[in-house]
């Protein structure tokens, strides 16, 4: 799947909000995405809904550098 | 307990067991110009004996006690019985039931009936004798079924619980509840005859997909794994049918999204280096950057201590850890369905596969903070790719049960 970005993050806000509008969500479900935040704090990815397109950069997936964790391996 | 026939015959008071005579005879006794319903069919019967006076009777059936397991003996008892069939049908409170036919070997012909497809409660057992004089009376006889014994009504005090199974007798809730996919309706999923009731899920999907929003925990101490986002959802019913594993209902996670996939309260204690048993039951079905993680209760973006996590490379590489360590590595073999333990005592961690293989390490240090998560299919680059069907927690070092818990999941799995 693939992921819009921008580094304004109320532009990916208004990309959810309109996925859940159409959606119309209830019950346990809230919200379409989970819009992540780049480590560098300037970048931000939102998981792009197949039915809804919107005026955003779009990336086929996000980089590992975008979740650093501190893994065991 | 004296049969229903032979009650009539010896003018003992009439049986309200005639109105459960089995569906298996109704072709039968409505032959005999009877009713199953009905007390008619009694009186048909009778007729029917006394018209064909060669066949078979002075028999009765019982239970072999009062209580009878998924496994059920009953006996049919009748001097000079051998060589006569025996027809008979086991019938739950719900009208589900189980049948059968054989060959009286002797005066006394014991019987086993597999009861697991009955609902517990009061069962009834209906016999009818043939020969060459025809058929004989229809005898009963009536028993407590308490065919289903959950895993945690044997092995109590998890901590959480998540099962497509019913994991405790005693607990009433769901199973799961779902969002469809077609209109993003919601509905709680439950057990029907102890597993999911996958009809009720299979028609509310009505032939799209549905996902899991919430996993209820069936150990009694309300830690529901749940997810409201919705690309974040795992799948259950894909194209109106129900995924399966190895025959049996199964969770399916896949690496669309990197973040957190169904999580519950850090109340259950995966950080602190306190005792612990983890046990599961899963598939792999890919990697996501080469790793797959089943569990971790690392959050998102953050370096936090005692980790506790299972991890697989896709060359078969095991990582668990507990602890800010990597405290079993191992080269297991993985291409099935497997069961899987993590079991500390607060200093060491052993690790079984399959029940056949146990490997042994160290935990890491304690956490100084606690994760605010504990996520099943874990989160970031390395989600989970595959299907849960089980995954239970204790806050506890359940050792000296493991081979006895594992034996039951696999009884039920059928893994190796």
């Amino acid at each position: 799947m693939a992921y819009y970005t921008s580094t304004t993050k109320a532009d990916l806000e208004a990309y959810n909000t309109s996925v859940n509008s159409g959606e119309g969500y209830s019950g346990t479900t809230t919200q379409w995405a989970t819009i992540v935040e780049h480590p560098n704090g300037k970048d931000f990815a939102i998981l792009k809904h197949d039915s809804y397109t919107a005026e955003l950069t779009e990336e086929e997936t996000l980089g590992a550098e975008w979740f650093p964790q501190n893994e065991i391996s | 307990m004296l049969g229903l026939g032979l009650s009539l015959l010896t003018g003992g008071s009439v049986s309200p067991e005639y109105v459960k005579l089995s569906k298996a005879f109704v072709t039968r006794v409505e032959a005999d110009g009877g009713t199953v319903d009905s007390f008619a069919c009694l009186k048909t019967d009778m007729a029917y004996l006394t018209s064909n006076p060669d066949a078979p009777a002075g028999y009765f059936v019982e239970f072999s006690a009062a209580t009878v397991g998924s496994s059920a003996e009953f006996r049919i008892t009748l001097t000079g019985g051998a060589g006569y069939t025996y027809t008979y049908a086991v019938t739950d409170t719900q009208a589900n039931e189980v049948t059968g036919t054989g060959v009286m070997s002797g005066n006394i012909q014991s019987v086993t009936a597999d009861l697991s497809t009955l609902v517990d409660g009061t069962v009834t057992v209906a016999v009818y004798l043939s020969g060459a004089g025809g058929d004989g009376l229809i005898v009963t006889d009536t028993a407590t079924l308490v065919g289903y014994t959950g895993l945690l009504d044997t092995y109590s005090g998890a901590a959480a619980a998540y099962s497509l199974r019913l994991l405790d007798t005693s607990y009433t809730g769901n199973a799961i509840k779902v969002r469809r996919s077609s209109d993003n309706a919601e509905q709680d999923i439950a057990f029907v005859n102890n597993e999911l009731d996958t009809a009720t899920l299979e028609s509310f999907a009505s032939g799209t997909d549905a996902f899991v929003t919430t996993w209820y925990d069936q150990s009694g101490s309300g830690n529901d794994a749940t997810q409201t986002t919705a690309s974040n959802q795992p799948k259950i019913v894909s194209s109106g049918s129900t995924i399966l594993e190895n025959g049996k209902a199964a969770v399916e996670f896949d690496n669309s999204s990197e973040y957190e996939k169904l999580i519950f309260s850090d109340s259950v204690d995966t950080y602190s280096g306190a005792p612990i048993t983890y046990v599961s039951v899963q598939k792999i079905l890919g990697y996501a950057n080469g790793f797959t993680k089943v569990f971790a209760n690392t959050p998102l973006n953050t370096s936090v201590n005692g980790k506790f996590e299972l991890q697989f490379r896709d060359d078969n590489d095991t990582f668990i850890a507990v602890g800010n360590t990597l405290s079993i590595r191992e080269i297991i073999a993985k291409p099935n369905q497997f069961l899987n333990s993590v079991i500390s005592d607060g200093t060491n961690v052993l690790y079984s596969f399959n029940n056949t293989t146990t490997f042994t390490g160290l935990t890491g240090t304690p956490s100084a903070t606690i994760p605010d998560s504990n996520a099943i299919g874990a989160l970031g680059t390395r989600t989970f790719t595959g299907r849960i069907q089980e995954m239970i927690f204790y806050q506890s070092d359940e050792s000296t049960n493991r081979t006895n818990i594992e034996t039951n999941i696999n009884d039920f799995y059928n893994i190796y």
